[in-house]
């Protein structure tokens, strides 16, 4: 048992490793007063993208983007990680869904 | 009372709970048609209830009051969640097909119990995937403020939310009463089969977002469109669950999922003009 355990553990840090390398880029968006800091982000082509976002609230906010077709509650005071994958050149709007007339964003792949 | 924060409150539940009643609702319509027997409405009712209290005790952990729940741990229920209300969707079609058939012969027939956790685990699906949302967002704006003027408007806002779903909830009985039991059963089966569709594509995007399947997530083509085409294509994106940037894993699953359901045909749509 513990064996497969210490395996698991073993795989499940590789795997981290190995994507953590010059491969991922890690992207910060706070989220704070129904508005997003910044509301431009950029971020390289052709690299793994992950977004960490944060909500210093008040209140929940839900990310939500149709272009890069991710939607995620974060509920006050938490961070949640966002995996974007590999995406193309281009332009990729984002917004909150519970403070939409100000929470507007976008991504900008280049 | 603020105005305009209430009618923008009550927007976001009753946004949140209308897809839940159009669901729940062509079921309610289906079963009051078809049948005499009310096991199927109360595996529906079942499952509204169960879907419920499953978005206030998991939507209030999630908020904040449960600190181990944390969103991450949340997306993995979501996923198992989204991809197991797909396969219920999918086999009630199915079963109903089975059953209006069956139902020429035999009245009284009544419903298997596996047939019934399918019903009751659809709605429950439906209910608790918007209203885990709606829970989130109004418990964290009761607590925005400490007074009881915002507390109740909070409160009033989820009230009024909840009338006006229930009121297309009615005008959907009543709608359906005008027409036959073959447009009833087709149309409630059609809307099942689309959501059902959807909800894979749904899945694996929550799947990528997790990180799972990264290999398996970038698109394999992007489809060229014209602008005026964009809300047509905005629309099947989120009610079928079509995608213009498809990954090789939601092209397959996607494919074989019509491919199956069009030479099934349980619809029996190939029959319409008989």
């Amino acid at each position: 048992m513990f064996k497969i355990i210490l395996t698991t553990f073993l795989i499940l840090n590789f795997h981290s490793i190995s994507f953590a390398e010059d491969d991922t880029v890690q992207i910060n968006l706070t989220i704070q007063n129904g508005k997003f800091e910044p509301s431009e982000l950029k971020a390289p082509a052709n690299k793994r993208i992950e977004l960490i976002v944060e909500n210093k609230g008040p209140g929940a906010e839900e990310f939500e983007s149709k272009d890069l077709k991710r939607e995620k509650v974060i509920p006050e005071k938490r961070t949640v990680k966002i995996t974007l994958g590999n995406l193309k050149k281009g332009t990729y709007k984002f917004f909150g869904d519970y403070h939409s007339e100000t929470a507007q964003g976008k991504l900008v792949v280049e | 009372m603020d105005f305009n924060f209430l009618t923008k409150a009550t927007g976001i539940v009753f946004r949140e709970s209308f897809e839940a009643v159009l669901i729940y609702g062509i079921i309610v319509s289906y079963f009051k048609k078809y049948s005499t027997v009310t096991t199927g409405l109360k595996s529906a009712q079942l499952g509204l209830i169960l879907g419920i209290l499953a978005s206030l005790v998991l939507g209030i952990a999630l908020a904040g009051a449960i600190p181990a729940f944390s969103a991450e741990v949340f997306s993995y229920v979501e996923i198992f969640i989204v991809f197991g209300g797909s396969l219920m969707m999918l086999y009630m079609v199915f079963w109903m097909s089975e059953h209006s058939r069956h139902l020429k012969n035999d009245i009284e027939s009544g419903i298997k119990s596996d047939s019934s956790n399918s019903i009751a685990g659809a709605v429950f699906v439906a209910v608790f995937r918007e209203g885990v949302e709606a829970v989130v967002y109004l418990y964290s704006l009761a607590f925005e403020k400490p007074t009881l003027v915002h507390k109740s408007s909070v409160f009033l806002s989820l009230m009024i939310g909840v009338f006006l779903a229930f009121v297309v909830y009615r005008l959907m009985i009543q709608g359906s009463k005008f027409l036959s039991m073959k447009t009833v059963f087709r149309i409630s089966g059609l809307w099942l089969l689309f959501s059902s569709s959807s909800l894979i594509a749904t899945g694996l995007d929550k799947l990528f977002s997790a990180g799972f399947l990264e290999n398996l997530s970038e698109p394999i083509f992007k489809l060229e469109y014209s602008d005026f085409l964009s809300p047509l294509i905005s629309f099947l994106e989120s009610f079928i669950g079509f995608r213009v940037q498809p990954s090789i894993i939601h092209s397959g699953l996607f494919l074989i999922f019509w491919i199956f359901v069009i030479y099934k045909d349980p619809l029996k749509l190939r029959q319409i003009n008989s």
